[in-house]
């Protein structure tokens, strides 16, 4: 199951990868930038992607595409995130590190949520090239939702790095 | 035993009015037929219709079958790596409830069992299960004689007597029930009783305890009795016939569980799992409620009517463990008693103690495989929480 994630996990992130590349290569802007931006710099960039030709289709529609990919990467992540801290729960024996990755999986599932809400603001500012008025901002969902996936990979990497090292010093004594 | 002889016991036994030396013939006597006759007694059911109402549903048996998975990779990286050749490992069997397979949001008795490096677990354990379909299903028979491991634990009886509102057939909502005092099982089970019990919540519970419960108690250690019985003497009563020889089984009884249907919100947000399984996960259905539709609804009744049958169903699994005591000459069935081990806040929700506490019961099956002697024989005390019930 694990490994099946991680398998769709980077085919997922390669492709919207690639498609980051081509919008920041013709552009400037990739769709980090578009989601931390705030409403000036945010129709700056939608104007520009829609200005921008790549082949047959324009960059909005490169973004759309990776945008509408972004669902399946949302659901991919939360689920990879919370087996891997289900998977080093049932290896942490420190309490506080044990009740810190159950409560990030509250955390992960929250992320995911602000995520998809992001995405549909994103696909709604599509629709409205141009309007600073119909342009709703994802900056602050975007601060927070990497501030909690931060979190909880932060979390499980010290758990991990410290249940190890702990081993290890035993091993040696 | 004739089948005239046995078929009058089993009703005696279902009438609760069985003798002691009737039950003790029973127990040797009793076969997976019976089993499944006197289960169908005591539900009111058929066969088909008792398994369909204990059977897992097929998206929990998924969920724990993941657990299960994870569980059992770990098992076979351990094996793989040599760890039979060390003395002082131990390679354990586990079948069991949810408090040895609780999925994705807790981690359980079997987790913090697993984390100890010379343990290697493999489990068949789901959570909702019946004690009647693990027996019945025998998946450990198979693993049983092909890793030949050193422990066996089992956790079972908790979904019986709380599965599908089934604790509401086990009382009598008049609260004059004799049912205790007129059955020489019972009486029996307490004579031997060394553990310290509140005699006011006790005796109060006790009123409330119909034939049924009892019936139902006697039908656990008959199947009990089956299944060691099976292991340490393949079914013939002589340990000399046993396929096992040292294998040291490990059994559980819960602590006393407190209905109720409070959604457990608290200040503190790493606890965001508790309002979630009790407003998600069946909290409230598997006690008050059954209770509430008996018309058992001041929340001290209900309280020590769970106190006085968990109370009970530990005695009888500890007198299981005496029983193959005397049978195979040896220490070979050990009790974890948690009875007063969590305390009234330590609960996710009314079945399921806190991962903290699941650690705590943990601690002590760590123990008992390691062979730390227990004050108490075969019975190892898990330390008692600080707040009373």
């Amino acid at each position: 199951m694990k490994t099946l994630l991680w398998i769709i996990f980077i085919i997922v992130f390669l492709i919207l990868g690639f498609q980051d590349h081509t919008l920041i290569k013709n552009s400037g802007y990739g769709i980090v930038n578009l989601e931390l931006a705030n409403t000036d710099l945010g129709v700056q960039i939608l104007k520009e992607w829609h200005h921008c030709h790549y082949g047959e289709l324009t960059l909005l529609d490169v973004a759309l595409n990776q945008t509408r990919l972004d669902f399946l990467f949302i659901l991919v992540y939360v689920l990879l995130i919370i087996s891997m801290l289900n998977w080093q729960m049932q290896r942490e024996r420190r309490i506080f590190f044990n009740e810190l990755l159950r409560f990030n999986l509250f955390i992960t599932v929250l992320a995911g949520l602000l995520d998809v809400i992001e995405n549909f603001r994103i696909l709604h500012n599509f629709q409205h090239i141009g309007s600073q008025s119909e342009y709703w901002g994802t900056n602050w969902l975007s601060s927070i939702k990497l501030v909690l996936i931060g979190f909880a990979i932060v979390v499980f990497l010290i758990s991990l790095l410290t249940m190890s090292r702990k081993r290890q010093v035993k091993r040696y004594q | 035993m004739t089948p005239a002889l046995k078929e009058v016991y089993i009703k005696e036994l279902l009438a609760n009015r069985i003798s002691l030396s009737g039950f003790h013939a029973l127990l040797a006597a009793v076969n997976e037929q019976d089993l499944s006759l006197i289960i169908q007694r005591i539900y009111d059911l058929n066969d088909t219709q008792v398994r369909k109402i204990a059977a897992l549903g097929p998206l929990m048996a998924k969920i724990d079958a993941v657990k299960n998975s994870q569980r059992n990779g770990k098992f076979l990286s351990k094996i793989k790596g040599g760890f039979r050749t060390n003395a002082n490992n131990k390679v354990i069997l586990v079948e069991g409830d949810s408090w040895f397979n609780y999925p994705i949001l807790l981690s359980d008795v079997i987790d913090w069992i697993g984390m100890e490096k010379n343990m290697a677990v493999y489990s068949l354990a789901s959570g909702g299960d019946w004690l009647l379909n693990m027996l019945s299903a025998r998946r450990y028979v198979e693993q049983l004689s092909t890793m030949h491991p050193d422990v066996f634990i089992i956790s079972g009886g908790g979904n019986d007597l709380v599965g599908s509102n089934r604790i509401a057939a086990m009382v009598d909502p008049k609260g004059e029930s004799d049912e205790f005092i007129n059955s020489p099982w019972a009486q029996g089970v307490m004579r031997k009783s060394k553990t310290e019990f509140d005699p006011h919540k006790f005796n109060r519970g006790l009123k409330f305890l119909s034939k049924d419960f009892f019936a139902l108690l006697m039908f656990f250690q008959l199947q009990y009795y089956n299944l060691f019985n099976g292991i340490l003497t393949s079914g013939t009563g002589n340990p000399a016939n046993g396929k096992f020889p040292n294998i040291k089984i490990i059994t559980q009884g819960y602590d006393y569980v407190i209905p109720s249907r409070k959604l457990g919100f608290g200040f503190k947000p790493w606890r965001w799992y508790r309002p979630f399984a009790r407003m998600f996960l069946g909290h409230g259905s598997w006690l008050k409620t059954p209770l509430d539709l008996r018309g058992i609804s001041d929340a001290n009744i209900q309280e020590d009517i769970m106190y006085s049958m968990i109370y009970l169903f530990n005695e009888m699994m500890i007198e299981t463990g005496q029983f193959f005591k005397e049978i195979a000459g040896y220490d070979c069935v050990f009790h974890i008693d948690s009875r007063g081990a969590i305390g009234r806040d330590g609960w996710t929700d009314e079945l399921h103690p806190l991962p903290e506490n699941f650690r705590k019961v943990g601690e002590v099956f760590v123990d008992c495989i390691n062979g730390v002697p227990s004050a108490s024989g075969l019975v190892y005390k898990v330390p008692s929480s600080t707040e009373k019930i």
